[in-house]
């Protein structure tokens, strides 16, 4: 309906870049070195104000009241910290920036800080732990643990630990097993074709219909893992490296994917696992821009590892990844940020205004299939409550949200999903472990009112 | 290669892939799955009664000249006891617009439905052309939307309907939830994704293919022989729009069902209790709804009246032009 164009030279056009004149903004005295959404800073400046927003983001989360804190209180957690650590950009950033914070060294002779200096408010956590999860195996690329290993021992051993962990983790102990080829995703009996944990998760990704869902897929299992993690190691905090240019990809991904009900979790969340343990995951970085990550890795002298991404196997190509939601939304937000560096700024404000509609579909998002035979007609005759019939433990589908019932089932006409002689992969595909005890406490709650009646409608007299 | 048997009868010969759900099925089972939808998207929302009067917003293109063959026979075939016309609005743009009214004149006859052909000209004493002489190619379809959408209501004031229809698909809505992110217009994003809208004392406008795929609307009008008309406005289009709907393009051919997808989202999220938004007031100047002392299209009639190009597209100049007014009344 609306004025629309196929003609490139219609497209918004680059504007021109703002050069570093002029003198700082904050003391102004010093020439600007660095542009930061059209004010310059002199990097004497820089380095503080952007501590000044990591903590402004942090400090308020630390003490776990769901009010958040006074600053004016002592910092301190109800237990440990695990920060999220890929080698790359964010997360060097923000290791850095938690150690120059949060556990300033004591230098005998040296300045003494202020009342907030971290020498007198003293730690927040008590143990600080690095995870680093290796995902080698999604890409059949090398094992970089020891590569990250020993980029971590640029950081305080004496501070933070190292946890290694392998993707593969999350299949090990798994008992669900699924027919991915079925819409309802009935759950079968059969075995697994193998109990090697690393040949189930090549199985798990390669029975996926599309690379966004793969991509899709792989940044759940790593945050499920590290919440996971935290759990078992007594944290209450999660931090991750995503940075205001990251959370815009993350948050027009999700948009993209289907996953508008839980659009404003992206910043953050309060993650509750089946012991009530409440585990809050922040994104310190997410008002710092990927620029300025990286001029503060610059002028700090922090080395990052290289992403080796694009070695990647024949099963997720260059070619595949390019196509797939996360990178094409990731490309087209970059060059917003380098020509229009607001609108990714207003990407996030947007979002941070949003809740989840719990009147439509919210977060539990029942009768999904129902809604889509509605709006794209798949049978010629009516299906007859498909969806009703479903809801016991035989399927999957009911229980899953929109977002993830579009990864398993939302196809591609260049569809990446590994096939068998018959044309179709009717081998059973084992879930992730936790799926088996969500589905158990699903299983455990107690029946509405309405579902009563279902079952007892025809002895009811009135 | 043998043909496939069409997925949905088993019967015919395939001969289409559709685009929303990736089968392969035969020309007669895309026409059924195509109306049921629309359909379905109709009486799950419950947008009319029986004996409302529906407009149809009929420009000449591909969308809405298939609304308004599938309206008459949606309306026929299940009936809805609907009175269908036909409005038109005539922007002025010279080699385009009247081509295009050319076409629904034609639909008028082939469909034998009533038209109403209101012209900004007449309502607005301005054509497109003339403001495009004025104002230049920059901006002119912030114009052109927002008096075409106040010219759609007037028109249906004059016929007196309950209703207007409009040819806004799936793409157009999850382009426009991108956009409204993108450009922070959180008081459009809540409510971009409705089926129905209603001010005010204004008529309903409903969007019956809200999940009909732009490509599916083109392989209708095409297996049908629909007559549209299909060249694109002559003064440049919207860039920011274009911007987003390359983008859209792009996520389409990685996933289909993204653009269902972000109309799912957008349905899925609101706008935050504590989010203070524009209350609706009414024009002081022409009596319109509005979130502020003038409604845009006479904030920018206003502008154009004195020759301030650029005036009320933006709310620099809205803030301007305010000034400008409080000071003449104070000179008077």
């Amino acid at each position: 309906m609306s004025c629309s164009t196929t003609d490139n030279d219609h497209v918004m056009t680059r504007r021109r870049r703002f050069a570093p004149k002029g003198i700082c903004v904050k003391c102004k005295t010093n020439r600007g070195r660095i542009i930061i959404r059209h004010a310059a800073y002199c990097k004497e400046c820089f380095e503080p104000v952007l501590m000044a927003k990591f903590r402004g983001i942090l400090d308020p989360t630390i003490n776990c009241s769901e009010q958040g804190l006074s600053v004016r209180g002592s910092l301190q957690a109800p237990g440990n910290l695990l920060i999220g650590f890929s080698g790359g950009v964010g997360s060097t950033v923000l290791v850095d920036l938690v150690k120059c914070c949060y556990l300033a060294p004591v230098i005998p002779g040296g300045p003494k800080g202020g009342k907030k200096h971290p020498r007198k408010t003293g730690r927040p956590w008590n143990k600080i732990f690095i995870c680093y999860i290796d995902c080698s195996a999604c890409y059949d690329v090398d094992d970089r643990t020891d590569e990250v290993k020993t980029a971590f021992e640029n950081f305080d051993e004496n501070v933070f630990e190292f946890v290694p962990l392998h993707l593969e983790a999350c299949f090990e102990n798994g008992q669900v097993i699924v027919d991915l080829t079925n819409e309802g995703l009935p759950l079968t009996s059969g075995l697994a074709s193998s109990s090697d944990p690393q040949t189930s998760l090549k199985n798990y990704l390669g029975s996926l219909p599309t690379p966004s869902s793969r991509e899709s897929s792989i940044n759940t299992l790593i945050r499920l893992l590290l919440l996971r993690t935290a759990r078992s190691r007594d944290c209450s905090h999660v931090l991750m490296g995503t940075t205001l240019t990251g959370l815009s990809v993350n948050l027009i991904t999700s948009v993209a994917s289907g996953s508008g009900f839980t659009v404003g979790l992206e910043k953050g969340e309060d993650w509750k696992s089946h012991d009530s343990q409440i585990i809050r995951l922040v994104l310190p970085l997410r008002e710092i821009s990927m620029k300025e990550c990286a001029a503060y890795l610059h002028w700090r002298n922090l080395s990052v590892i290289p992403n080796r991404r694009i070695l990647l196997s024949p099963s997720l190509s260059r070619e595949n990844v390019k196509e797939s939601i996360g990178s094409l939304t990731k490309g087209f937000i970059y060059g917003l940020e380098r020509d229009y560096p607001s609108t990714v700024n207003a990407i996030v404000r947007t979002c941070n205004k949003l809740v989840s509609n719990s009147t439509g579909h919210g977060p539990m998002q029942g009768g999904i299939e129902k809604w889509k035979e509605h709006i794209s007609v798949r049978r010629l005759e009516p299906d007859g409550g498909e969806d009703v019939g479903r809801s016991d433990l035989s399927y999957l589908a009911p229980h899953i949200c929109y977002a993830c019932n579009t990864t398993f089932t939302s196809l591609s006409s260049r569809s990446t999903r590994k096939t068998g002689a018959n044309g179709a992969n009717t081998q059973p595909i084992l879930m992730p472990l936790w799926v088996a005890s969500n589905l158990k406490i699903q299983q455990q709650q107690p029946m509405s009112q309405s579902k009563m009646e279902e079952q007892i409608r025809d002895f009811l007299l009135e | 290669m043998p043909a496939r048997s069409c997925a949905l009868c088993n019967k015919a010969n395939a001969i289409l892939k559709r685009p929303k759900t990736g089968q392969q099925i035969c020309k007669q089972c895309f026409f059924i799955v195509f109306e049921t939808e629309v359909h379905n998207t109709i009486t799950n929302a419950n947008l009319f009664k029986p004996g409302d009067r529906v407009a149809i917003g009929a420009s000449g293109g591909k969308d809405s000249t298939v609304l308004a063959y599938v309206m008459k026979t949606l309306n026929d075939r299940y009936n809805y006891g609907l009175q269908l016309y036909l409005l038109s609005i005539d922007e002025g743009i010279t080699g385009y617009r009247d081509d295009s009214l050319e076409t629904v004149k034609r639909n008028q006859t082939q469909y034998d439905l009533p038209l109403k052909i209101l012209s900004y000209d007449e309502l607005y004493g301005w054509t497109m052309d003339r403001i495009v002489e004025q104002i230049g190619k920059k901006n002119n379809c912030t114009f052109c939307g927002v008096f075409r959408r106040q010219a759609l209501d007037r028109g249906a004031s004059m016929l007196n309907v309950d209703h207007i229809v409009t040819g806004h698909n799936a793409d157009d809505i999850a382009e426009t939830v991108l956009m409204n992110i993108m450009r922070g217009d959180i008081a459009r994003l809540g409510r971009c994704t409705l089926i129905c809208t209603q001010g005010e004392d204004t008529i309903k406008r409903s969007k019956p293919f809200k999940y009909t795929y732009e490509k599916e609307i083109v392989m209708y009008a095409y297996f049908k022989k629909l007559d549209y008309f299909s060249t694109e406005c002559i003064y440049s289009p919207d860039a920011y729009r274009g911007h987003a709907r390359a983008f859209l393009k792009d996520l389409e051919a990685a996933r289909p069902s993204a653009i269902i997808d972000i109309i799912h989202s957008g349905e899925a999220f609101e706008v935050a209790e504590e989010i203070k938004l524009k209350d609706q007031r009414t024009c002081t100047r022409c009596g319109y709804i509005s979130s502020n002392e003038l409604c845009k299209a006479c904030a920018l009639l206003e502008g154009l009246e004195r020759g301030i190009a650029g005036m009320g597209v933006n709310q620099y100049h809205l803030d301007n032009l305010k000034q400008y007014r409080r000071e003449s009344i104070a000179q008077h």
